[in-house]
């Protein structure tokens, strides 16, 4: 056996085995992507195709559903606004002392507006409302609850998918403009207590900073945030099968992908719009 | 042709292959249900009768030969065109269950709001005498999870007689339930059937008790081939 040969035989195990690995994940999780994409496809033309069906029913659904996303979390969310609010303005305190007023409102523009606001709600929105309708959804299609949904002739996408991607999205863009409001508020709160800025040159600053465009950004973003939230909710809990078991990995891998989906996304329309 | 003896559903050679492993399941099964016809499908261990009864309902398509259901045959039909027919097919199998986070009532009552497109007010009206006949008003507002598992099953019929069907297949009624309550579901049935001149396909094991008391059709399924 040659040189040439015997390092071939000798790499093969440990560099091709792996790399045989990677691809096969990355078409993996290509396949994936395209499954997805066919299902956000099935959703929007059976909302659009059964536009007329059962208004009542699904009308209810929707509002069940933005009362469980955005009034339930309410809470949640002005606690985590608050903090962030409240850290952002206690990590740059000593530069906005030095630096003054219209560092404020740039800081609270870059970070909590144009970046953290959607990104904070859309986790928060995720790990709540996206776990509880992946798991209810895996539950439904293990128990076969959406087979007889579909016995009564009514397609179980229009029923049970439908409405949660129009409430988690609605719910979405109200709670990212709540999250501004209350961490703008509790930044400005705390900035007035810990440092000599005068309360009405901040409220300036942060008006002549913020324009249309990095709410109209935010907004785009929580729109989408909440359809990839509902979107891989639902792709995964209506694919469990088979057994009970089968739905926690299929809610994990719902969460994962999610984060995954928003960051990227956020990341790509910053870039966008910004760069 | 008379009312009496419109053709619901119409099996024309139908077989039905287990993709896993290449299984026959159901072979070359011709069958026909007409409106006001009661017919019993003698569901023994291990038999696929209920293969029959979801290929009957729609659930699935055969691997060859036709199902014509009310005149329309299924094997090239949508997705969407198939609940259309689905919505006049009253199913009930052995392990169907109601909507676990929702209410008796609005379990009972899903598909009439949805097809009807009324308030809940107007669904309790007119489901009111089917949820008083089956027992069923006292939990009315109770989840599955915090019902009795016959008052369940009854709840299971109840949701598919609301919706007045042409057609009720039922797998295995007399699961989980005792004899006096399988007696008063089946008398239930039987009186809507009479009003509505619907046909009824029932499949389970006790052939003598559906065709003595009731006047059923006998077949038998052996080996995958129906016999009358």
């Amino acid at each position: 056996m040659s040189v040439f040969s015997r390092i071939r035989v000798f790499l093969f195990p440990v560099v091709a085995q792996p790399l045989g690995a990677i691809g096969r994940s990355f078409l993996e999780m290509v396949n994936e992507g395209f499954r997805m994409a066919g299902f956000l496809y099935i959703i929007f033309s059976v909302a659009w195709r059964h536009r007329k069906d059962g208004r009542k029913v699904i009308f209810q659904e929707v509002i069940s559903q933005i009362y469980f996303t955005g009034v339930q979390s309410m809470p949640l969310v002005f606690v985590v606004a608050l903090l962030l609010g409240g850290l952002l303005i206690i990590q740059s305190a000593e530069y906005l002392t030095s630096v003054g007023e219209e560092f404020f409102g740039t800081l609270v523009n870059v970070i909590i507006i144009r970046e953290l606001g959607s990104l904070l709600t859309a986790i928060i929105v995720l790990l709540r409302s996206g776990a509880a309708v992946a798991t209810e959804m895996g539950y439904m299609a293990v128990l076969k609850e959406t087979k007889g949904i579909e016995m009564m002739g009514i397609n179980p996408v229009h029923y049970l998918a439908v409405p949660r991607v129009i409430g988690i999205s609605v719910s979405m863009i109200c709670l990212f403009v709540c999250f501004n409001i209350i961490s703008i508020l509790g930044g400005m709160l705390l900035t007035w207590m810990i440092t000599n800025l005068e309360m009405t040159n901040l409220i300036k600053e942060l008006s002549q900073s913020i324009g249309a465009i990095d709410l109209f950004v935010g907004m785009t973003k929580s729109l989408f945030f909440g359809i990839f939230v509902s979107l891989v909710s639902l792709y995964h809990g209506f694919n469990a099968a088979g057994a009970l078991t089968s739905i926690p990995p299929r809610v994990s891998r719902a969460m994962v992908e999610g984060l995954v989906l928003c960051i990227s996304f956020s990341a790509m329309i910053s870039a966008l719009f910004y760069l | 042709m008379e009312k009496k003896d419109k053709i619901l559903i119409n099996l024309n050679r139908v077989s039905l292959i287990d993709s896993d492993n290449n299984s026959r399941i159901l072979h070359d099964i011709s069958m026909e249900v007409k409106a006001g016809e009661k017919i019993f499908i003698l569901a023994r261990p291990y038999s696929p009768a209920v293969h029959l009864l979801r290929i009957c309902a729609t659930m699935y398509p055969p691997s060859s030969g036709t199902v014509t259901v009310f005149g329309r045959e299924t094997n090239e039909m949508s997705f969407s065109d198939l609940l259309l027919i689905k919505r006049t097919i009253g199913f009930v199998e052995r392990v169907s269950s109601l909507i676990s986070n929702k209410s008796l009532f609005e379990n009972t009552t899903l598909g009439l709001r949805y097809h009807n497109n009324i308030s809940i007010n107007e669904a309790r009206r007119h489901a009111h005498t089917f949820l008083l006949h089956f027992d069923l008003l006292e939990n009315i507002n109770d989840r599955p999870a915090r019902i009795p598992p016959e008052k369940l099953r009854m709840a299971l019929f109840c949701r598919e007689l609301v919706l007045a069907p042409n057609l009720m297949i039922l797998e295995k009624p007399s699961y989980g339930l005792s004899r006096d309550e399988l007696e008063f579901i089946m008398e239930a049935i039987l009186s809507y059937q009479e009003k509505s001149n619907c046909g009824l396909t029932i499949s389970d094991d006790d052939a003598d008790f559906f065709a003595r008391n009731y006047g059923f059709s006998v077949h038998d399924l052996i080996d995958g081939c129906l016999s009358s």
